[in-house]
């Protein structure tokens, strides 16, 4: 039977609602968002073949509050998608599974941290 | 069970370019949003792209991203238990997808490093 991937995603976090099921969730959700957005970063800069103009153009675009917003959504995407990567490959490759539930927390208040900081850099 | 030609590599490859693109991603995001002033204008690319340690270092993520993007779509395609002739055709796509996104990619750098 096949369904839709937000929906299978969230009645697993349902039924399984715990620090490795969450990570889980927003480990997928942003990988999803970041691969869309790779295309169209590279669609973006792809201006640069029409020369320098059209290339600033298609920057300065993006240059106001919304555009400020979603480059802000892409870096919290990122910042989390990192963190948690980092804790996937502690427990898969250097034994550390038994913190994993540890890590979470821990990166989840490096993940704030970063996050409030970067709203002033942002905005 | 079907016969595994690749085996653990794309698994091992995964956290390769994860790794690296822990690394890589924080450089890009520290040179292009923590110590630049907006907007980004071709100068200030062409200011950082005129070094080749820059080009080299865009090439690499450029790669890792692709990879570690698409073999990530493909990790969620095999959640869902995809027949034979379909993980065939996803597997061909994805690696067509990739290869020509790398080389649209190079090619979006050339005019910075000229």
């Amino acid at each position: 039977m096949k369904k839709n991937i937000i929906s299978v995603l969230l009645r697993e976090l349902k039924l399984n609602f715990n620090p490795g099921m969450i990570s889980f969730f927003f480990h997928r959700i942003t990988g999803i968002g970041i691969v869309i957005y790779i295309f169209l970063h590279l669609w973006t800069l792809s201006a640069v073949v029409k020369g320098r103009d059209a290339f600033n153009h298609s920057i300065v675009k993006w240059d106001n509050t919304l555009g400020h917003f979603f480059e802000y959504l892409i870096m919290i995407a990122v910042l989390y998608h990192l963190l948690n990567g980092i804790r996937i490959i502690a427990a898969d490759l250097f034994k550390l599974t038994l913190f994993h539930k540890k890590m979470f927390w821990a990166f989840g208040i490096i993940f704030i941290v970063f996050a409030v900081y970067s709203i002033k850099v942002f905005f | 069970m079907e016969k595994r030609i690749v085996g653990v590599w794309p698994w091992f490859a995964q956290r390769l370019t994860a790794a690296f693109l822990v690394v890589g991603m924080v450089i890009h995001f520290i040179v292009l949003h923590y110590t630049i002033e907006r907007p980004i204008t071709f100068e200030k690319v062409i200011l950082r792209l005129s070094s080749p340690g820059w080009v080299i270092f865009d090439i690499l993520l450029l790669g890792a991203v692709i990879y570690h993007a698409l073999n990530g779509v493909w990790s969620i395609m095999t959640d869902w238990n995809m027949g034979k002739k379909a993980r065939k055709i996803w597997g061909w796509l994805l690696s067509i997808i990739g290869i020509a996104s790398f080389f649209i990619g190079i090619y979006i750098l050339i005019p910075f490093s000229k």
